[in-house]
């Protein structure tokens, strides 16, 4: 549970952070939607408020897409000599799937490198987006794997991903260091345990004009 | 890339030992197995007794392996030293691996990690696919997983997101002593607090109260040992080298002192427990968990042991 609910969790929330710094339009329009929402609200009441969240849900979506937290899931192996896709796989066989590639697929993906929290709309248009879900039923889209050994803490690590960034969202406005541009953002990615950001994100934080009331600073 | 010596060392090591698989490969070479009529899924060209291991040998493999299905096909065959593999690549051939022929890939290859960070595989991500996992996931889903219990854990996910804003609102102020020196607001390194955020979330959900830095430490070794090289992984033959290296030993020092901090956890859980004489419901997931092991006894009854609890408590969240 330490390891597996951990760094997962908070380096979603760090890749989410870092394509919302540079895409200032989708971080006003989530930020919007946080505030209009949240305002208002004692800070308990904040999670019950996330159903109403549909853009910054579909923020989280959307960086889970591009930045899935293990890109090739975890391997399985091969218990009896089969036939995948017209070709045999042995016996014994090391399995790997690359949820990542799946994700940026062009062939399901319109502008698949495009971070577009938007696809996922009901009114967009690309259907396919539409319909997936963190179960794991649609293949181009498997952040949590899919089957038997499909991610267990799906539901627990999203209730605490989601409330994290809708909390940075509205608390704060962001902006990036020493006048760096949002394209000059490094997204220099390395891949041990999880695939996550080689340096940390480093950001300015302005509180919001709620904070001092709310937080009880 | 600097190399310190123990870098060269396994470098070394690894050469020499790669050079007497050779010897050994060129003495008996593979045969196709005469039964078999399907064929082999298509692959890039491959080294002699490393094989595709150098494909592989960038800091972003899923970007390399891409770039390689692109090429080779959605179904892709790798040889990664002496471990055959395949590389699943288009959501057609995912749907048959991971549902249409899910029973068929359920388990897990062996990793020296596993074997000995995760007590043997005793956890819910390596554990074969069978009886003793499917309690594990049962009991995992039903007491902390599921959408009733995640629904619980709510004041724990809204007090340590504030105190994430806090963390940041004093690393943002006057308070933080981060100002930079011409004036300018300071950086908040938001990675690190996020990171921290998380970790207390998912320490009170499993271990019902703050553990701080032990938690701390036990995420350390999952992030180094992660991702670790392992000669014998790759090169079952080669099991020595991860001994004459002192990977093995070195994740022996890891596993020893996950253990001592586990004692300790559940030795303060069970004190816990004897003074409350009841569930109150505040001692966590672990605190299910010990109940479970006192009540139903041996594993193969449907009861978990201390060692199980460990493994869980260390990973169980996987893909």
């Amino acid at each position: 549970m330490l390891a597996g609910g951990t760094e997962t969790t908070s380096s979603a929330a760090e890749w989410i952070m870092s394509e919302l710094m540079r895409k200032p339009e989708a971080m006003a329009k989530a930020q919007a939607e946080v505030r209009g929402a949240l305002d208002g609200k004692s800070p308990e009441d904040h999670e019950g408020q996330m159903d109403k969240l549909s853009y910054t849900r579909m923020v989280v979506k959307e960086g889970l897409r591009l930045h899935p937290v293990l890109p090739l899931l975890l391997p399985r192996s091969c218990q009896e000599t089969c036939d995948v896709g017209g070709f045999e796989v042995t016996k014994g066989t090391k399995v790997i799937v690359n949820a990542w590639a799946l994700a940026r697929s062009p062939e399901r993906w319109h502008d698949p490198e495009e971070f577009r929290p938007e696809r996922f709309a009901d009114d967009d248009g690309s259907s396919a987006a539409v319909a997936v879900d963190y179960r794991g039923s649609q293949f181009e889209y498997i952040p949590f794997g899919s089957g038997r050994r499909m991610c267990p803490g799906n539901t627990f690590g999203l209730a605490a991903l989601e409330l994290m960034v809708a909390r940075l969202l509205y608390y704060f406005d962001w902006s990036l260091p020493d006048g760096m541009r949002p394209e000059e953002l490094d997204m220099d990615t390395v891949v041990g345990s999880t695939m996550r950001r080689r340096n940390h994100l480093h950001l300015v934080a302005s509180p919001y004009k709620e904070t001092e009331l709310t937080v009880g600073i | 890339m600097e190399l310190n010596s123990s870098d060269t060392f396994l470098f070394l090591t690894t050469l020499i030992s790669a050079v007497i698989l050779a010897v050994c490969s060129l003495i008996s070479r593979r045969k196709p197995s005469p039964g078999s009529k399907k064929k082999r899924p298509p692959g890039p060209w491959r080294l002699p007794l490393i094989g595709n291991l150098l494909h592989l040998a960038t800091s972003q493999p899923h970007v390399a392996l891409r770039d390689l299905a692109r090429k080779h096909g959605p179904v892709m065959y790798l040889r990664l030293g002496q471990v055959d593999a395949v590389v699943i690549s288009s959501p057609a051939a995912a749907q048959e691996v991971l549902r249409d022929k899910d029973t068929t890939f359920a388990s897990r290859p062996s990793l020296l990690v596993a074997d000995i960070i995760l007590y043997g595989s005793m956890d819910m991500s390596f554990a074969p696919y069978g009886a003793y996992w499917r309690m594990l996931r049962k009991l995992c889903m039903s007491e902390l997983l599921n959408t009733h219990k995640v629904r619980q854990l709510a004041a724990v996910r809204d007090s340590e997101t504030l105190s994430l804003v806090r963390k940041v609102v004093y690393a943002a102020g006057a308070g933080g002593g981060g100002r930079g020196q011409r004036g300018e607001a300071p950086v908040v390194n938001l990675g690190r607090l996020v990171l921290s955020c998380s970790m207390a979330i998912t320490g009170r959900a499993t271990l019902g109260k703050l553990c701080g830095d032990e938690i701390m430490s036990v995420v350390d070794v999952a992030v180094l040992y992660g991702s670790g090289f392992c000669a014998g992984d790759l090169f079952p033959s080669l099991w020595f080298v991860d001994v004459v290296t002192g990977l093995t030993r070195r994740l022996w020092t890891a596993r020893r002192r996950l253990d001592a901090i586990f004692d300790r956890i559940i030795a303060e859980c069970e004190a816990r427990q004897r003074q409350e004489e009841k569930m109150t419901g505040d001692d966590g997931f672990l605190g299910v968990l010990l109940r479970i092991r006192d009540d139903d006894g041996e594993p193969e009854t449907g009861g978990i042991s201390t060692t199980s609890i460990k493994a869980i408590l260390f990973v169980s969240e996987q893909v």
